[in-house]
C-alpha cells in the first residue's frame, strides 16, 4: 500500500480509522508528507467489515452510513476510489409489538396519519424545524470550535459566524432552539407528540451510542447534533461490502493524495523531544520522526498511554482521566440460514433499519438497569440485515444480521464472561417478539460487549464516540478544555478522532477539521 | 436531616416516580422546628415536618385514595424509623399531604411547589412560558407574580418584587 519509507515525515497519523484516514488525505492534499500507522492488519478502525462466522461478513462496529456529509465524500472522490453504495435512502422501521409498524421514509412516515393526524402534522413540523436548525448548526460541526478570549481572526470569525447564523434563524426558531436545546428528549417528545411508537423511534436516535436514557439531560442536543451532521436529511446508506469498503476507499483517497499507510504497525509511544512531539516509537521498537503527530486514538489512550502523563500538567491529566468514556452499547451479529419473517414489514422496508423501541418509557426502563450496572432485561435495538442489499456478505441464500443493543454497561456487575450468553439470549428473545421464527434461522452468533469493542477496536472504555456526547464534553469543551481545538498541550501533538469536536458516528468531520488545524498551526 | 444512604438510593427513588409509584425507599428531608421554637408545640412535645421525594401527582394504578395516602405515609415513617429506632412509638398524630392534597388545599395546580418545574426549558426567558416571561400576560392589565415566573419558587420573593416593578413601569407609562 505504501511506497518507500522516508526517514522523516511532516505528520504521522496514529490510527487508520475513518477520521485518521480523512485527516491524512487532507494533510497530503495540503502538500504534507504523511504516514498513517494502523495497529490492526487493515485500516478502518471501528468502520471495518470482517468475517464473524464462516462465509458471513458484517460491518463489525458501525453498520450504517448516515452522518458523513455527502459533500465530504464527493470532495474526497470516494466514488472514484471504488466506493459503491449498495443502498441509499434506506427506510427506518419502528417495530410495534402489535404489528402496526411505522415506516420512516424520505420526508414521510407511512402508517402515521392513519393512526394520528395530529402526530403526522406535528412530525412534519418537527422535521422542518430540524432542517432549519441544522442549516444553522451544520457549519459549527464542520469547523474547529473557536477559542474563547482569543484575538485570532479565525476564532472571532467563527463566533461571529455562529451568532449571525443563529440570528438569521429568526425570533421564533431561535427561541425554540434555546428552549429545547437543554431539554431531555422525553420532555420534548411529550410536548410535541402523542403516539408512543413514534416517540420511541425518535428517542432512540437521541440516545443511540450514548450513556443516556430519554430522561437524561442533553439528549435533545444529541438529536440536534445528529440532524446537524446529516444536514437535516436522514440519508441512510449502506456501502457495498460494508463499512470496511468505505474505509478502504478512504485509504485509497489518502494514498492517491500522497499519504503512506502502514498496517500492523502499532504505536507504543509518542516521542517528545525538547518539549515537542517529535515522532513515534512502534511496538517493534522502530522510531519514526515527524514534525507533528496527529492521533485518532481516543483521548485517554493518546494522553495517558501513548504520550504519558509526565508530559502534561496535573490538572489536565485529571480532566482526561475523569472524562466519561465508558461504552453502554453492544453489538450482536447473527448468521442466518434463511431470512426470518417480520410480520407486517414489507420486504423492501426490511432492507432498512429496524428499531425495537416501542416507546420512550421502554427505553428509559432499559436504561434504568444500566444505571445499576445491569444489562437491560428488555433492550433497545437497532437492526440491519445488510445481506438484503448486499448478498455478497453471506453464502448464497443466507443472511447476516447486525444488531446494535442498548444497554450493556462496560462494567457489568458480576462481569461479562459469566453473562454473555444470557445477554445474547435476551436480545434474541426481544427480537423474536417481532420475528417469531428468528431462533430457528440462527446458525452462528457473535456478541461484542463494550469490553470486546475496547479490545478489538482499541477504544478505551469501548465508547463509540470515544468521549460521551454530553453538554460538558461538547464543542469548546470536547474532549476536555485545553485540547478542544484538536491541539494537545504539547506542541506538535494533535487529535483527530471521535473524541474531538464534533464526535464520532462515522461522520469524518473531526478528521477534516483537525487536518485544517494542523496546517494552520504549522504554517 | 436527610435520609440518603447513597446516590443510587435517590436514583432508584426517582425510578419509582417515573413509573407512577411513590418511592419505596424515598428521599426524606426532615426538620424538627420545635427544637428551635418550642412554642410551636405543647410543652415538652415536638413536631416534625418532612419533605418527601418522590411522590407522583398521578399514580399509575388510579387516583389517590385515603388508603394509598396512609400507605405512602407508612413508607416514609418506616424509612425514618430505620435511623431512629423509637421513632414510631413517639408519633401522636400524622398528617400526610400528597401533591394532590397540596393542589386541593393550597391551590397549586398539580401540586408543584414551584408552580412549574425548574427545568432548562422553563427558566429565564422561558419562564413560565416563552413569550410571557416578563410578568405580563396576553391580556393587558393581567400580571403574574408567583413562583411560576422568573426566577422561580422556594420562598425567595424575587418574582413578587420583579412583578411589582413591571406593573409600576407599565402604570408609569400609562399615566
Amino acid at each position: 500500500m505504501s511506497s518507500a519509507p522516508r526517514a522523516r515525515y511532516d505528520s504521522i497519523v496514529v490510527g487508520g480509522g475513518h477520521n485518521g484516514l480523512i485527516c491524512a488525505a487532507y494533510l497530503a492534499r495540503g502538500g504534507r508528507s504523511v504516514l498513517v500507522l494502523e495497529a490492526a492488519e487493515r485500516v478502518g478502525g471501528a468502520a471495518v467489515t470482517r468475517e464473524f462466522a464462516p462465509g458471513f461478513r458484517v460491518s463489525a462496529c458501525a453498520h450504517l452510513l448516515h452522518l458523513m456529509p455527502r459533500e465530504l465524500m464527493r470532495d474526497l472522490g470516494l466514488e472514484r476510489q471504488g466506493l459503491k453504495l449498495a443502498a441509499d435512502g434506506l427506510p427506518t422501521v419502528a417495530l410495534s409489538p402489535d404489528g402496526g409498524h411505522l415506516v420512516f421514509g424520505a420526508g414521510n412516515v407511512s402508517g402515521l396519519s392513519e393512526r394520528s393526524s395530529a402526530d403526522a402534522a406535528a412530525y412534519a413540523e418537527w422535521r422542518a424545524l430540524l432542517r432549519r436548525l441544522s442549516g444553522a448548526l451544520h457549519p459549527v460541526l464542520a469547523a474547529a470550535p473557536p477559542r474563547l478570549g482569543s484575538d485570532a481572526w479565525h476564532d472571532r470569525a467563527s463566533l461571529l459566524g455562529l451568532g449571525w447564523r443563529l440570528r438569521r434563524l429568526g425570533r421564533r426558531d431561535l427561541r425554540e432552539l434555546l428552549r429545547i436545546g437543554g431539554m431531555c428528549v422525553h420532555d420534548l417528545l411529550e410536548d410535541r407528540f402523542g403516539l408512543a411508537l413514534l416517540k420511541g423511534a425518535l428517542a432512540l436516535d437521541a440516545v443511540l451510542g450514548t450513556n443516556y436514557g430519554p430522561r437524561s439531560p442533553g439528549t435533545v442536543l444529541a438529536l440536534l447534533y445528529r440532524a446537524a451532521a446529516s444536514q437535516g436529511v436522514e440519508a441512510l446508506a449502506q456501502p457495498q461490502g460494508g463499512l470496511g469498503a468505505l474505509s478502504e476507499a478512504l485509504a485509497r483517497a489518502a494514498t492517491a493524495a500522497g499519504a503512506q499507510i502502514r498496517t500492523a504497525a502499532p504505536v507504543a509511544r509518542i516521542l517528545v523531544r525538547e518539549d515537542r512531539a517529535a515522532g513515534v516509537q512502534l511496538a517493534s521498537g522502530e522510531e519514526i520522526c515527524a514534525t507533528s503527530v496527529v492521533s485518532s486514538a481516543d483521548p485517554k489512550a493518546t494522553f495517558l498511554k501513548l504520550l504519558g502523563s509526565e508530559h502534561l500538567d496535573a490538572g489536565f491529566v485529571r480532566r482526561v482521566a475523569q472524562m466519561r468514556s465508558r461504552g453502554l452499547t453492544a453489538k450482536l451479529h447473527l448468521a442466518l440460514e434463511r431470512l426470518p419473517q417480520f410480520p407486517g414489514v414489507a420486504t423492501d422496508s426490511l432492507r432498512g433499519r429496524l428499531l425495537v423501541a416501542p416507546s420512550a418509557d421502554y427505553i428509559e426502563r432499559a436504561y434504568n438497569h444500566a444505571k445499576y450496572e445491569e444489562f437491560s432485561s428488555a433492550p433497545m435495538l437497532e437492526v440491519s440485515i445488510p445481506t438484503l442489499a448486499d448478498p455478497g456478505l453471506a453464502p448464497a441464500g443466507k443472511h447476516a444480521m447486525s444488531v446494535i443493543v442498548q444497554y450493556a454497561p462496560y462494567a457489568l456487575a458480576g462481569g461479562w464472561e459469566a453473562q454473555r450468553q444470557a445477554f445474547a439470549d435476551v436480545v434474541i428473545d426481544t427480537l423474536s417478539r417481532y420475528a417469531p421464527g428468528l431462533r430457528g434461522c440462527i446458525g452462528a452468533s457473535e456478541l461484542l460487549t463494550p469490553l470486546d469493542i475496547e479490545r478489538e477496536f482499541r477504544i478505551t472504555g469501548g465508547h463509540w464516540h470515544h468521549a460521551e456526547l454530553a453538554l460538558d464534553q461538547f464543542f469548546m469543551l470536547r474532549p476536555v478544555p485545553g485540547a478542544s481545538q484538536y491541539q494537545a498541550p504539547v506542541p506538535g501533538l494533535f487529535l483527530c478522532g471521535a473524541g474531538c469536536h464534533p464526535g464520532g458516528g462515522v461522520m469524518g468531520l473531526a478528521g477534516r477539521n483537525a487536518a485544517r488545524q494542523v496546517m494552520r498551526e504549522a504554517a | 436531616m436527610h435520609v440518603t444512604d447513597t446516590l443510587e438510593m435517590v436514583e432508584r427513588a426517582y425510578d419509582d416516580w417515573k413509573e407512577g409509584r411513590w418511592s419505596r425507599a424515598p428521599y426524606v428531608d426532615m426538620l424538627i422546628p420545635t427544637q428551635i421554637d418550642p412554642t410551636m408545640a405543647p410543652d415538652g412535645k415536638h413536631y416534625m415536618s418532612v419533605f418527601v421525594q418522590y411522590c407522583p401527582y398521578q399514580l399509575a394504578d388510579g387516583d389517590w385514595t385515603p388508603e394509598k395516602r396512609q400507605a405512602f405515609g407508612a413508607t416514609v415513617i418506616d424509612t425514618i424509623a430505620r435511623h431512629s429506632p423509637n421513632f414510631k412509638d413517639l408519633i401522636l398524630h400524622a398528617e400526610i399531604r400528597t401533591p394532590r392534597d397540596i393542589e386541593n388545599e393550597v391551590g397549586l395546580t398539580e401540586g408543584n411547589i414551584f408552580q412549574g418545574e425548574l427545568t432548562f426549558d422553563q427558566l429565564l426567558f422561558n419562564r413560565p412560558i416563552p413569550g410571557y416571561a416578563k410578568y405580563r400576560s396576553p391580556l393587558r392589565g393581567l400580571y403574574m407574580c408567583g413562583s411560576s415566573t422568573h426566577p422561580g419558587g422556594g420562598v425567595m420573593g424575587a418574582p413578587g418584587a420583579n412583578a411589582a416593578h413591571a406593573i409600576l413601569r407599565d402604570l408609569g407609562r400609562a399615566s
